[in-house]
């Protein structure tokens, strides 16, 4: 699934790039230089998603081209670059977060809909969003409001949202990433996209008209 | 009968395509008659194209590394060791000291 996210497929490797990968096993460092510059922005990105620090992230990016670096002869011809260089980004990112010290959390469970006894919901009836995903995303400031909501999940589901719905991952991907079983990502997600519905409502609530 | 907590908690299984098929029969079926659980239901698929769509439209900026990070990633890939994994280095520091570390406490 990631392959197909980075638009990458094995028999399509591109001459160049299969060039390119022979330079970097020769130990070019013109080659190196040119896999930093035309991958390190894209890297950056990913890294600032997940790790939402300037310096973090490019700490990250600099461990994922050295890790790159070192073990390039590890790399398997048929494979993409920029799926390779993905996935080592996302692990360092991982790495540091998972070695950041836990700040206090908001409980998710706020966020989460309620349900009498007999099963119904406590929220009866829920109300509808102003409009599509498309007409919410044509304001200027939807993007901003989904960013602040999935900033403000707990980590491990915030991990979880952006490994599987951001970065496109499989179930089992995710699970390797992450060390955790497939179970685990499933209920995660599914915890982590009811919570992050609970947290955009108030914004895009449908207000009753008068 | 499939409750609105049931209905709930398949709702990732659905958008996945993880349910067997009479699991979605039942579900779509209670989404036809539980207009509370189908306004849910349409909202968290809103939330989810939403959360899909928000990282995707470039920032300024996106996609450009910056030249101090590229020049700093070079220098340390050229520096001495770094093609080395770092506990090689440190065992192979060992081994070396370990005959100078037994010459002076002879």
């Amino acid at each position: 699934m990631l392959e197909a996210r980075m638009g990458a497929q094995g028999h399509d490797e591109p001459a160049s790039e299969r060039d390119l990968v022979l330079r970097l096993k020769s130990g070019d460092e013109e080659a190196f230089e040119r896999l930093v510059r035309e991958h390190g922005g894209r890297l950056l990105a990913v890294a600032r998603r997940f790790l939402r620090d300037e310096e973090e992230a490019r700490d990250a990016v600099q461990e994922c081209f050295l890790s790159a670096y070192r073990s390039i002869n590890n790399f398997e011809q048929g494979s993409r670059l920029s799926t390779w260089l993905h996935r080592i980004v996302i692990n360092a990112s991982l790495m540091r977060l998972r070695s950041r010290q836990r700040k206090p959390e908001e409980p998710i469970e706020d966020f989460l809909p309620r349900f009498h006894a007999d099963g119904h919901q406590v929220n009866h009836p829920t109300p509808d969003w102003e409009g599509s995903a498309e007409s919410l995303l044509a304001r200027s400031q939807t993007r901003a409001i989904v960013r602040a909501a999935i900033d403000r999940l707990p980590e491990s589901y915030r991990a979880v949202l952006l490994l599987r719905d951001i970065e496109e991952m499989s179930t089992e991907e995710a699970a390797q990433s992450l060390g955790v079983t497939k179970n685990a990502v499933k209920i995660r997600l599914h915890r982590a996209r009811q919570a992050l519905r609970g947290l955009l409502e108030p914004q895009f609530r449908r207000t009753a008209e008068c | 009968m499939l409750t609105c907590r049931g209905l709930v908690a398949r709702l990732t299984d659905l958008s996945c395509g993880d349910l067997t098929l009479s699991e979605e029969r039942e579900s779509k079926r209670h989404l036809a008659r539980c207009e509370s659980c189908a306004s849910y239901w349409r909202t968290y698929r809103t939330t989810v194209a939403l959360e899909r769509q928000a990282y995707r439209e470039p920032d300024a900026g996106w996609g450009e590394m910056p030249a101090e990070l590229a020049r700093r990633i070079l220098a340390a890939a050229r520096s001495p060791g770094s093609s080395l994994p770092r506990h090689l280095v440190h065992l192979l520091s060992g081994i070396a000291a370990g005959p100078l570390l037994a010459f002076y406490l002879r």
